[in-house]
Protein backbone atom coordinates (compact mmCIF):
# COMPACT_ATOMS: atom_id res chain seq x y z
CA UNK A 1 0.00 0.00 0.00
CA UNK A 2 1.14 3.38 -1.01
CA UNK A 3 2.44 5.94 2.15
CA UNK A 4 -0.18 8.52 0.52
CA UNK A 5 -3.05 6.07 1.08
CA UNK A 6 -2.09 4.95 4.46
CA UNK A 7 -1.55 8.90 5.23
CA UNK A 8 -5.48 9.50 3.90
CA UNK A 9 -6.62 6.24 5.96
CA UNK A 10 -4.97 7.32 9.32
CA UNK A 11 -6.81 10.66 8.50
CA UNK A 12 -10.33 9.23 7.27
CA UNK A 13 -10.03 6.35 10.57
CA UNK A 14 -9.03 9.70 12.85
CA UNK A 15 -12.37 12.27 11.33
CA UNK A 16 -14.97 8.95 11.79
CA UNK A 17 -13.87 8.73 15.36
CA UNK A 18 -13.49 11.64 16.10
CA UNK A 19 -17.39 12.01 14.70
CA UNK A 20 -18.31 9.98 17.27
CA UNK A 21 -16.05 10.89 19.87
CA UNK A 22 -15.38 14.34 20.30
CA UNK A 23 -19.69 15.09 20.15
CA UNK A 24 -19.98 12.35 23.16
CA UNK A 25 -16.54 13.09 25.45
CA UNK A 26 -16.21 16.92 24.56
CA UNK A 27 -19.07 19.23 23.62
CA UNK A 28 -22.59 16.61 24.95
CA UNK A 29 -24.63 19.23 25.77
CA UNK A 30 -24.54 22.17 22.94
CA UNK A 31 -26.45 21.87 20.12
CA UNK A 32 -25.04 25.11 18.34
CA UNK A 33 -21.83 23.52 18.48
CA UNK A 34 -22.48 19.65 17.61
CA UNK A 35 -24.00 21.30 14.02
CA UNK A 36 -20.83 23.34 13.69
CA UNK A 37 -18.51 20.75 14.77
CA UNK A 38 -20.09 17.75 12.69
CA UNK A 39 -20.48 20.39 9.11
CA UNK A 40 -16.92 21.45 10.26
CA UNK A 41 -15.33 18.30 10.40
CA UNK A 42 -16.86 16.67 7.15
CA UNK A 43 -15.85 20.12 5.22
CA UNK A 44 -12.46 19.31 6.51
CA UNK A 45 -12.81 15.66 5.62
CA UNK A 46 -13.83 16.95 2.34
CA UNK A 47 -11.15 19.20 1.37
CA UNK A 48 -8.27 16.36 2.39
CA UNK A 49 -9.99 14.10 -0.20
CA UNK A 50 -9.69 16.14 -2.84
CA UNK A 51 -6.17 17.03 -2.37
CA UNK A 52 -6.02 13.47 -1.83
CA UNK A 53 -7.29 12.42 -5.11
CA UNK A 54 -6.08 14.81 -7.03
CA UNK A 55 -2.54 12.56 -6.67
CA UNK A 56 -4.95 9.79 -9.03
CA UNK A 57 -4.07 11.16 -12.03
CA UNK A 58 -0.54 12.39 -11.45
CA UNK A 59 0.09 8.95 -10.41
CA UNK A 60 -1.26 6.97 -13.50
CA UNK B 1 -58.57 22.77 -8.97
CA UNK B 2 -56.67 24.12 -6.22
CA UNK B 3 -53.42 26.51 -6.83
CA UNK B 4 -51.38 24.35 -5.59
CA UNK B 5 -52.88 21.15 -7.74
CA UNK B 6 -52.55 23.05 -10.77
CA UNK B 7 -48.90 23.90 -10.04
CA UNK B 8 -47.92 21.26 -8.99
CA UNK B 9 -49.49 19.56 -11.91
CA UNK B 10 -47.46 22.66 -14.18
CA UNK B 11 -44.36 21.31 -12.43
CA UNK B 12 -44.73 17.63 -12.76
CA UNK B 13 -45.18 18.02 -16.20
CA UNK B 14 -42.53 19.83 -17.29
CA UNK B 15 -40.42 17.16 -15.16
CA UNK B 16 -42.13 14.33 -16.92
CA UNK B 17 -41.26 15.74 -20.33
CA UNK B 18 -37.52 17.24 -19.56
CA UNK B 19 -36.81 13.34 -18.03
CA UNK B 20 -38.71 11.74 -21.36
CA UNK B 21 -36.58 13.74 -23.98
CA UNK B 22 -33.55 12.87 -21.69
CA UNK B 23 -34.20 9.89 -21.50
CA UNK B 24 -35.10 9.46 -25.34
CA UNK B 25 -31.51 11.42 -25.93
CA UNK B 26 -29.75 8.56 -24.69
CA UNK B 27 -31.14 6.03 -27.17
CA UNK B 28 -28.89 7.93 -29.70
CA UNK B 29 -25.73 6.18 -27.36
CA UNK B 30 -26.68 2.90 -28.46
CA UNK B 31 -26.77 -0.27 -26.02
CA UNK B 32 -25.84 -3.39 -27.88
CA UNK B 33 -24.91 -5.73 -24.46
CA UNK B 34 -25.71 -6.05 -20.94
CA UNK B 35 -22.37 -4.02 -20.16
CA UNK B 36 -23.85 -1.10 -22.24
CA UNK B 37 -27.14 -1.73 -20.61
CA UNK B 38 -26.05 -2.37 -16.62
CA UNK B 39 -22.70 0.04 -16.48
CA UNK B 40 -22.36 2.10 -19.88
CA UNK B 41 -20.25 0.17 -21.56
CA UNK B 42 -17.83 2.18 -18.56
CA UNK B 43 -18.08 5.19 -20.64
CA UNK B 44 -19.74 7.86 -18.34
CA UNK B 45 -18.71 11.39 -17.77
CA UNK B 46 -17.33 12.33 -14.54
CA UNK B 47 -20.73 15.20 -13.74
CA UNK B 48 -23.09 12.18 -14.67
CA UNK B 49 -21.38 9.76 -12.78
CA UNK B 50 -21.59 12.07 -9.58
CA UNK B 51 -24.98 13.18 -10.17
CA UNK B 52 -26.20 9.66 -10.51
CA UNK B 53 -24.29 8.31 -7.31
CA UNK B 54 -25.86 11.62 -5.75
CA UNK B 55 -29.73 11.01 -6.85
CA UNK B 56 -29.61 7.35 -6.49
CA UNK B 57 -28.06 7.63 -2.85
CA UNK B 58 -30.50 10.29 -1.75
CA UNK B 59 -34.01 9.61 -1.80
CA UNK B 60 -37.47 10.78 -0.51
CA UNK B 61 -36.07 10.09 2.90
CA UNK B 62 -33.67 13.45 3.15
CA UNK B 63 -36.26 16.59 2.15
CA UNK B 64 -39.62 14.44 4.26
CA UNK B 65 -37.52 12.16 6.34
CA UNK B 66 -34.97 13.86 7.57
CA UNK B 67 -36.76 17.27 8.05
CA UNK B 68 -38.51 15.43 10.30
CA UNK B 69 -36.20 13.44 11.98
CA UNK B 70 -34.00 16.94 13.18
CA UNK B 71 -37.37 18.45 14.05
CA UNK B 72 -38.44 16.05 16.39
CA UNK B 73 -35.19 14.02 17.73
CA UNK B 74 -32.77 17.41 16.84
CA UNK B 75 -29.18 18.02 15.85
CA UNK B 76 -27.70 14.63 16.29
CA UNK B 77 -30.00 13.80 13.07
CA UNK B 78 -26.50 16.23 10.96
CA UNK B 79 -24.21 13.89 12.45
CA UNK B 80 -26.42 10.93 11.37
CA UNK B 81 -26.48 11.58 7.93
CA UNK B 82 -23.09 12.82 8.09
CA UNK B 83 -21.21 9.82 9.42
CA UNK B 84 -22.54 8.25 6.06
CA UNK B 85 -20.85 10.85 4.25
CA UNK B 86 -17.56 11.22 6.03
CA UNK B 87 -17.95 6.98 5.29
CA UNK B 88 -18.64 7.26 1.64
CA UNK B 89 -15.93 10.04 1.16
CA UNK B 90 -13.41 7.26 2.21
CA UNK B 91 -14.89 4.56 0.73
CA UNK B 92 -14.61 5.84 -2.38
CA UNK B 93 -11.59 7.48 -1.97
CA UNK B 94 -9.70 4.69 -0.65
CA UNK B 95 -11.71 1.40 -2.45
CA UNK B 96 -13.01 3.20 -5.80
CA UNK B 97 -9.73 3.31 -7.99
CA UNK B 98 -9.17 -0.71 -7.44
CA UNK B 99 -13.16 -1.76 -7.78
CA UNK B 100 -13.17 0.99 -10.81
CA UNK B 101 -9.59 -0.78 -12.16
CA UNK B 102 -10.62 -4.33 -11.70
CA UNK B 103 -14.15 -3.76 -13.03
CA UNK B 104 -12.66 -2.94 -16.66
CA UNK B 105 -10.31 -6.05 -16.44
CA UNK B 106 -12.72 -8.59 -15.02
CA UNK B 107 -15.53 -7.17 -17.59
CA UNK B 108 -18.21 -6.73 -13.97
CA UNK B 109 -21.67 -5.74 -14.68
CA UNK B 110 -23.65 -6.48 -12.01
CA UNK B 111 -22.46 -5.93 -8.45
CA UNK B 112 -22.84 -9.57 -6.94
CA UNK B 113 -20.64 -10.91 -9.79
CA UNK B 114 -18.16 -7.93 -8.33
CA UNK B 115 -18.42 -9.41 -5.13
CA UNK B 116 -18.50 -13.15 -6.46
CA UNK B 117 -15.19 -12.06 -7.94
CA UNK B 118 -13.28 -10.61 -5.56
CA UNK B 119 -14.41 -13.08 -2.43
CA UNK B 120 -13.69 -16.21 -4.75
CA UNK B 121 -17.24 -17.51 -3.72
CA UNK B 122 -19.63 -17.65 -6.80
CA UNK B 123 -21.71 -18.98 -3.75
CA UNK B 124 -21.83 -15.54 -2.11
CA UNK B 125 -22.46 -14.00 -5.73
CA UNK B 126 -26.07 -15.72 -5.72
CA UNK B 127 -27.44 -15.60 -2.43
CA UNK B 128 -26.19 -11.70 -2.52
CA UNK B 129 -28.44 -11.15 -5.27
CA UNK B 130 -31.73 -12.92 -3.31
CA UNK B 131 -31.00 -10.62 -0.25
CA UNK B 132 -30.94 -7.64 -2.58
CA UNK B 133 -34.77 -8.76 -3.60
CA UNK B 134 -35.27 -8.96 -0.07
CA UNK B 135 -33.70 -6.10 0.86
CA UNK B 136 -34.03 -3.74 -1.59
CA UNK B 137 -37.52 -4.15 -3.96
CA UNK B 138 -39.55 -3.03 -0.06
CA UNK B 139 -37.26 -0.39 -0.12
CA UNK B 140 -38.17 0.39 -4.08
CA UNK B 141 -42.12 0.10 -2.75
CA UNK B 142 -41.53 2.21 -0.45
CA UNK B 143 -39.81 5.22 -3.17
CA UNK B 144 -43.11 4.08 -4.63
CA UNK B 145 -45.64 4.97 -1.67
CA UNK B 146 -43.63 8.04 -1.29
CA UNK B 147 -44.79 9.02 -4.44
CA UNK B 148 -48.23 7.65 -4.09
CA UNK B 149 -49.03 9.54 -0.60
CA UNK B 150 -48.11 12.74 -2.47
CA UNK B 151 -50.53 12.58 -4.97
CA UNK B 152 -53.03 11.58 -2.39
CA UNK B 153 -52.31 14.91 -0.36
CA UNK B 154 -52.04 16.88 -3.11
CA UNK B 155 -55.60 15.46 -5.23
CA UNK B 156 -55.14 13.25 -7.70
CA UNK B 157 -54.92 10.11 -5.59
CA UNK B 158 -52.55 7.45 -3.85
CA UNK B 159 -53.11 4.64 -6.80
CA UNK B 160 -52.36 7.34 -9.87
CA UNK B 161 -49.22 8.06 -7.84
CA UNK B 162 -48.10 4.65 -7.37
CA UNK B 163 -49.24 3.85 -11.41
CA UNK B 164 -47.27 7.14 -12.33
CA UNK B 165 -44.00 5.83 -10.52
CA UNK B 166 -44.04 2.60 -12.12
CA UNK B 167 -44.60 3.67 -15.43
CA UNK B 168 -41.96 6.00 -15.28
CA UNK B 169 -39.15 3.45 -13.69
CA UNK B 170 -39.95 1.36 -16.54
CA UNK B 171 -39.82 3.83 -18.94
CA UNK B 172 -36.63 5.71 -18.46
CA UNK B 173 -34.65 2.29 -17.66
CA UNK B 174 -36.58 0.62 -21.05
CA UNK B 175 -35.93 3.49 -23.23
CA UNK B 176 -31.69 2.98 -22.77
CA UNK B 177 -30.68 0.64 -19.26
CA UNK B 178 -28.23 2.70 -17.52
CA UNK B 179 -27.55 5.87 -19.97
CA UNK B 180 -31.37 7.32 -19.55
CA UNK B 181 -31.39 6.40 -15.95
CA UNK B 182 -27.66 8.39 -15.20
CA UNK B 183 -29.06 11.48 -17.92
CA UNK B 184 -32.41 11.53 -15.98
CA UNK B 185 -30.95 11.15 -12.66
CA UNK B 186 -28.68 14.44 -13.34
CA UNK B 187 -31.79 16.16 -14.29
CA UNK B 188 -33.20 14.61 -11.49
CA UNK B 189 -30.36 15.58 -8.87
CA UNK B 190 -29.92 19.32 -10.03
CA UNK B 191 -34.14 19.72 -9.68
CA UNK B 192 -33.80 18.36 -5.99
CA UNK B 193 -30.77 20.89 -5.07
CA UNK B 194 -32.06 23.80 -6.66
CA UNK B 195 -35.38 23.14 -4.97
CA UNK B 196 -33.74 22.61 -1.77
CA UNK B 197 -31.68 25.73 -1.92
CA UNK B 198 -35.09 27.85 -2.98
CA UNK B 199 -36.37 25.64 0.07
CA UNK B 200 -34.31 26.57 2.62
CA UNK B 201 -34.19 30.09 0.95
CA UNK B 202 -37.69 30.79 1.48
CA UNK B 203 -37.94 29.38 4.66
CA UNK B 204 -35.13 31.40 6.31
CA UNK B 205 -36.99 34.54 5.15
CA UNK B 206 -40.31 33.56 6.21
CA UNK B 207 -38.49 32.29 9.89
CA UNK B 208 -37.27 35.79 9.91
CA UNK B 209 -40.97 37.47 9.22
CA UNK B 210 -41.88 35.42 12.06
CA UNK B 211 -38.75 37.12 14.25
CA UNK B 212 -36.70 33.59 14.50
CA UNK B 213 -33.68 34.21 12.67
CA UNK B 214 -30.86 31.45 12.15
CA UNK B 215 -29.34 31.80 16.01
CA UNK B 216 -32.40 31.80 17.35
CA UNK B 217 -33.82 28.56 16.13
CA UNK B 218 -30.69 26.72 17.02
CA UNK B 219 -31.20 28.38 20.77
CA UNK B 220 -34.96 27.48 20.49
CA UNK B 221 -34.25 23.95 19.47
CA UNK B 222 -31.85 23.75 22.28
CA UNK B 223 -34.26 25.08 25.06
CA UNK B 224 -36.56 22.38 23.66
CA UNK B 225 -34.04 19.92 24.82
CA UNK B 226 -33.34 18.68 21.19
CA UNK B 227 -29.59 19.42 21.47
CA UNK B 228 -28.61 17.09 23.22
CA UNK B 229 -27.34 13.81 22.12
CA UNK B 230 -29.02 10.90 21.41
CA UNK B 231 -27.66 7.79 23.38
CA UNK B 232 -24.46 6.63 22.42
CA UNK B 233 -25.75 2.84 21.72
CA UNK B 234 -28.76 4.47 19.46
CA UNK B 235 -25.97 6.82 17.77
CA UNK B 236 -23.81 3.92 17.00
CA UNK B 237 -26.77 1.57 16.03
CA UNK B 238 -28.38 3.89 13.33
CA UNK B 239 -25.20 5.13 11.97
CA UNK B 240 -23.29 1.72 11.25
CA UNK B 241 -25.37 0.44 8.46
CA UNK B 242 -25.01 3.74 6.51
CA UNK B 243 -21.76 3.71 7.36
CA UNK B 244 -20.65 1.00 5.11
CA UNK B 245 -23.59 1.71 2.72
CA UNK B 246 -21.05 2.42 -0.21
CA UNK B 247 -20.08 -1.37 -0.20
CA UNK B 248 -23.71 -3.19 0.50
CA UNK B 249 -25.99 -1.32 -1.43
CA UNK B 250 -25.81 -3.10 -5.17
CA UNK B 251 -26.99 0.62 -6.99
CA UNK B 252 -24.03 2.06 -5.43
CA UNK B 253 -21.56 -0.17 -6.11
CA UNK B 254 -22.10 -0.50 -9.84
CA UNK B 255 -22.17 3.14 -10.52
CA UNK B 256 -18.01 2.94 -9.30
CA UNK B 257 -17.72 0.46 -12.64
CA UNK B 258 -19.22 3.35 -15.14
CA UNK B 259 -16.59 6.44 -14.75
CA UNK B 260 -14.85 6.65 -18.24
CA UNK B 261 -11.39 7.11 -17.26
CA UNK B 262 -9.71 8.16 -13.43
CA UNK B 263 -10.56 12.06 -14.21
CA UNK B 264 -14.06 10.92 -14.51
CA UNK B 265 -13.87 8.86 -11.05
CA UNK B 266 -12.47 11.84 -9.65
CA UNK B 267 -14.96 14.10 -10.57
CA UNK B 268 -17.64 11.64 -9.56
CA UNK B 269 -16.52 12.00 -6.05
CA UNK B 270 -15.61 15.85 -5.73
CA UNK B 271 -19.43 16.67 -7.11
CA UNK B 272 -20.99 13.89 -4.70
CA UNK B 273 -18.83 15.05 -1.81
CA UNK B 274 -20.26 18.58 -2.86
CA UNK B 275 -23.66 17.25 -3.68
CA UNK B 276 -24.21 15.66 -0.33
CA UNK B 277 -22.64 18.12 2.04
CA UNK B 278 -24.37 20.70 0.68
CA UNK B 279 -27.96 18.67 0.49
CA UNK B 280 -27.41 17.81 4.23
CA UNK B 281 -27.09 20.91 5.99
CA UNK B 282 -29.89 22.47 3.95
CA UNK B 283 -32.30 19.56 4.81
CA UNK B 284 -31.24 19.58 8.65
CA UNK B 285 -31.20 23.29 8.88
CA UNK B 286 -35.08 22.94 7.49
CA UNK B 287 -35.67 20.58 10.57
CA UNK B 288 -33.86 22.95 12.67
CA UNK B 289 -35.87 26.30 11.77
CA UNK B 290 -39.43 24.41 12.03
CA UNK B 291 -38.42 23.54 15.57
CA UNK B 292 -37.82 26.90 16.26
CA UNK B 293 -40.47 28.29 14.64
CA UNK B 294 -42.87 25.90 16.75
CA UNK B 295 -40.95 26.57 20.14
CA UNK B 296 -41.76 30.69 18.90
CA UNK B 297 -45.23 29.60 18.55
CA UNK B 298 -45.26 30.74 14.26
CA UNK B 299 -45.76 27.10 13.44
CA UNK B 300 -47.92 24.48 14.70
CA UNK B 301 -46.43 21.03 17.00
CA UNK B 302 -46.09 18.33 14.63
CA UNK B 303 -46.12 15.07 16.15
CA UNK B 304 -45.90 12.95 12.76
CA UNK B 305 -42.60 12.92 11.49
CA UNK B 306 -42.76 12.81 7.64
CA UNK B 307 -45.62 15.32 8.31
CA UNK B 308 -43.24 18.75 9.13
CA UNK B 309 -42.10 19.16 5.44
CA UNK B 310 -45.44 18.79 3.83
CA UNK B 311 -47.02 21.05 7.19
CA UNK B 312 -44.03 24.02 6.11
CA UNK B 313 -44.93 23.43 2.41
CA UNK B 314 -48.71 24.77 3.19
CA UNK B 315 -47.63 27.78 4.10
CA UNK B 316 -44.88 28.54 1.34
CA UNK B 317 -45.84 30.09 -1.87
CA UNK B 318 -47.59 27.47 -3.94
CA UNK B 319 -44.86 27.61 -6.60
CA UNK B 320 -42.21 26.37 -4.28
CA UNK B 321 -44.32 23.87 -2.79
CA UNK B 322 -45.16 22.90 -6.16
CA UNK B 323 -41.17 22.72 -7.08
CA UNK B 324 -40.33 21.17 -3.94
CA UNK B 325 -43.10 18.28 -4.14
CA UNK B 326 -41.57 17.64 -7.81
CA UNK B 327 -38.11 17.00 -6.01
CA UNK B 328 -39.66 14.59 -3.86
CA UNK B 329 -41.10 12.73 -6.48
CA UNK B 330 -37.66 13.21 -8.57
CA UNK B 331 -35.44 11.37 -5.14
CA UNK B 332 -37.97 8.80 -4.92
CA UNK B 333 -37.85 8.15 -8.56
CA UNK B 334 -33.93 8.33 -9.12
CA UNK B 335 -33.68 6.12 -6.35
CA UNK B 336 -36.10 3.61 -7.36
CA UNK B 337 -34.58 2.92 -10.61
CA UNK B 338 -31.28 2.65 -9.90
CA UNK B 339 -32.55 0.24 -7.37
CA UNK B 340 -34.64 -1.69 -10.23
CA UNK B 341 -31.59 -2.20 -12.55
CA UNK B 342 -28.83 -3.16 -10.28
CA UNK B 343 -30.91 -5.32 -8.63
CA UNK B 344 -32.23 -7.10 -12.26
CA UNK B 345 -28.19 -7.14 -13.33
CA UNK B 346 -27.57 -9.59 -10.69
CA UNK B 347 -29.72 -12.03 -12.24
CA UNK B 348 -29.39 -11.12 -15.84
CA UNK B 349 -25.72 -10.89 -15.65
CA UNK B 350 -25.15 -14.21 -12.88
CA UNK B 351 -27.62 -16.29 -14.08
CA UNK B 352 -29.01 -15.83 -17.39
CA UNK B 353 -25.73 -15.06 -19.47
CA UNK B 354 -22.88 -16.49 -17.11
CA UNK B 355 -24.98 -19.98 -15.65
CA UNK B 356 -27.44 -20.20 -18.75
CA UNK B 357 -25.27 -18.94 -21.76
CA UNK B 358 -27.94 -16.85 -22.60
CA UNK B 359 -27.31 -14.04 -25.61
CA UNK B 360 -30.02 -11.69 -25.72
CA UNK B 361 -29.37 -10.09 -22.17
CA UNK B 362 -31.11 -6.66 -23.50
CA UNK B 363 -34.60 -8.23 -24.16
CA UNK B 364 -34.38 -9.96 -20.81
CA UNK B 365 -33.33 -7.00 -19.20
CA UNK B 366 -36.54 -4.96 -20.25
CA UNK B 367 -38.46 -7.65 -18.88
CA UNK B 368 -36.93 -8.24 -15.93
CA UNK B 369 -36.85 -4.74 -15.33
CA UNK B 370 -40.49 -4.65 -16.26
CA UNK B 371 -41.26 -7.26 -14.00
CA UNK B 372 -39.57 -5.85 -10.55
CA UNK B 373 -41.17 -2.71 -10.91
CA UNK B 374 -44.72 -4.43 -11.12
CA UNK B 375 -44.07 -6.45 -8.22
CA UNK B 376 -42.47 -2.94 -6.43
CA UNK B 377 -45.53 -1.52 -7.62
CA UNK B 378 -47.83 -4.41 -6.27
CA UNK B 379 -46.30 -3.79 -2.96
CA UNK B 380 -46.84 -0.22 -2.94
CA UNK B 381 -50.40 -0.38 -4.23
CA UNK B 382 -51.39 -2.80 -1.27
CA UNK B 383 -49.41 -1.18 1.36
CA UNK B 384 -48.56 -3.88 3.33
CA UNK B 385 -47.68 -3.05 7.14
CA UNK B 386 -44.29 -4.34 6.69
CA UNK B 387 -42.97 -2.72 3.98
CA UNK B 388 -41.74 0.58 5.31
CA UNK B 389 -39.88 -1.99 8.28
CA UNK B 390 -37.91 -3.39 5.63
CA UNK B 391 -37.30 -0.51 4.07
CA UNK B 392 -36.41 1.04 6.77
CA UNK B 393 -34.08 -1.89 7.69
CA UNK B 394 -32.56 -2.61 4.38
CA UNK B 395 -28.78 -1.69 4.84
CA UNK B 396 -28.69 -3.58 7.93
CA UNK B 397 -30.06 -6.61 6.00
CA UNK B 398 -27.37 -5.88 3.70
CA UNK B 399 -24.57 -4.88 5.87
CA UNK B 400 -22.89 -8.49 6.89
CA UNK B 401 -21.23 -8.44 2.68
CA UNK B 402 -19.02 -5.40 4.07
CA UNK B 403 -15.80 -7.28 5.70
CA UNK B 404 -16.17 -9.87 2.87
CA UNK B 405 -16.37 -6.84 0.39
CA UNK B 406 -14.07 -4.88 1.55
CA UNK B 407 -11.25 -7.54 2.25
CA UNK B 408 -11.83 -9.11 -1.36
CA UNK B 409 -10.96 -5.81 -2.52
CA UNK B 410 -7.68 -5.74 -0.57
CA UNK B 411 -7.08 -9.17 -1.30
CA UNK B 412 -8.69 -10.51 -4.14
CA UNK B 413 -9.78 -14.33 -4.42
CA UNK B 414 -8.45 -15.65 -1.04
CA UNK B 415 -11.71 -15.50 0.90
CA UNK B 416 -13.69 -18.28 -0.38
CA UNK B 417 -16.32 -19.99 1.64
CA UNK B 418 -15.30 -18.12 4.83
CA UNK B 419 -16.57 -14.92 2.49
CA UNK B 420 -20.23 -16.62 2.78
CA UNK B 421 -19.57 -18.02 6.26
CA UNK B 422 -19.36 -14.12 7.16
CA UNK B 423 -22.22 -13.04 5.13
CA UNK B 424 -24.57 -15.21 6.80
CA UNK B 425 -23.46 -15.81 10.62
CA UNK B 426 -23.97 -11.53 10.04
CA UNK B 427 -27.22 -12.55 8.39
CA UNK B 428 -27.90 -14.73 10.99
CA UNK B 429 -28.27 -12.08 13.98
CA UNK B 430 -29.59 -9.88 12.06
CA UNK B 431 -33.25 -11.77 11.24
CA UNK B 432 -32.74 -12.88 14.76
CA UNK B 433 -33.34 -9.83 15.65
CA UNK B 434 -35.85 -8.51 13.68
CA UNK B 435 -38.81 -10.59 14.61
CA UNK B 436 -37.97 -9.50 18.01
CA UNK B 437 -37.43 -6.04 17.22
CA UNK B 438 -38.96 -4.92 13.81
CA UNK B 439 -38.25 -1.06 12.99
CA UNK B 440 -36.20 -0.79 16.30
CA UNK B 441 -33.46 -3.71 15.04
CA UNK B 442 -31.55 -0.55 14.66
CA UNK B 443 -31.46 0.64 18.23
CA UNK B 444 -31.73 -2.64 19.93
CA UNK B 445 -28.41 -3.94 22.02
CA UNK B 446 -27.83 -6.96 23.30
CA UNK B 447 -25.21 -6.88 26.21
CA UNK B 448 -24.80 -3.16 25.29
CA UNK B 449 -23.79 -3.68 21.91
CA UNK B 450 -26.14 -2.37 19.32
CA UNK B 451 -27.27 -5.13 16.71
CA UNK B 452 -26.19 -3.83 13.30
CA UNK B 453 -22.88 -3.39 15.47
CA UNK B 454 -22.53 -7.02 16.51
CA UNK B 455 -24.32 -8.48 13.00
CA UNK B 456 -21.14 -6.50 11.35
CA UNK B 457 -18.31 -7.27 14.37
CA UNK B 458 -19.18 -11.33 13.89
CA UNK B 459 -18.75 -10.94 10.17
CA UNK B 460 -15.51 -9.00 10.33
CA UNK B 461 -14.40 -11.88 12.52
CA UNK B 462 -15.11 -14.80 10.31
CA UNK B 463 -13.32 -12.61 7.35
CA UNK B 464 -10.07 -12.10 9.49
CA UNK B 465 -10.13 -15.52 10.64
CA UNK B 466 -10.76 -16.80 6.61
CA UNK B 467 -8.05 -14.09 5.77
CA UNK B 468 -5.50 -15.25 8.66
CA UNK B 469 -5.76 -19.31 8.33
CA UNK B 470 -5.51 -18.89 4.29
Amino acid sequence: MERALKAYLAWSAAVLLAAYAVPYAIIRGGGPQLYIFWTLLTLAHYLVTVSYIRGWVRNE
Amino acid sequence: MSDLLAWFSGALLAYLVGGTLLALLARRLGIRSSADYYVAGYRLGGFLSAMTYAATTYSAFMMVGLVGLTYSLGVTSLGFELVYLLSTLTILTALGPTLWRMARERGWVSPSEAVADITGSPLLGIVLAAFYLVALIPYTAAQMKGIGEIFAALGPGYLVGVVVAAFLVMLWIILAGVWSVALTDAFQGIWMIASAAVFIAWLIGFSSSKGVDLAAAFSLTNAAGLGRLWPLAVFVGLTTPWAFFAVTNPQVVQRVFMPKDSTALKRMVYWFGLFGLSYTVVVTLAGIIARGLTAAGAFPSIQLRDAVTPTLLTMAPTVVAAVVYVSIVAAAMSTANSIILSVASSFVRDIYENRLGGNRPIAVSNAIVAALALVAASIAWFRPANIVDLSVLSSTILLPAAPPTIAGALRPGKLRKWALAAFLVGELVVWSAIPLYGTRTNTATVVGIPIPLMSLLLSLAITVAGISIR
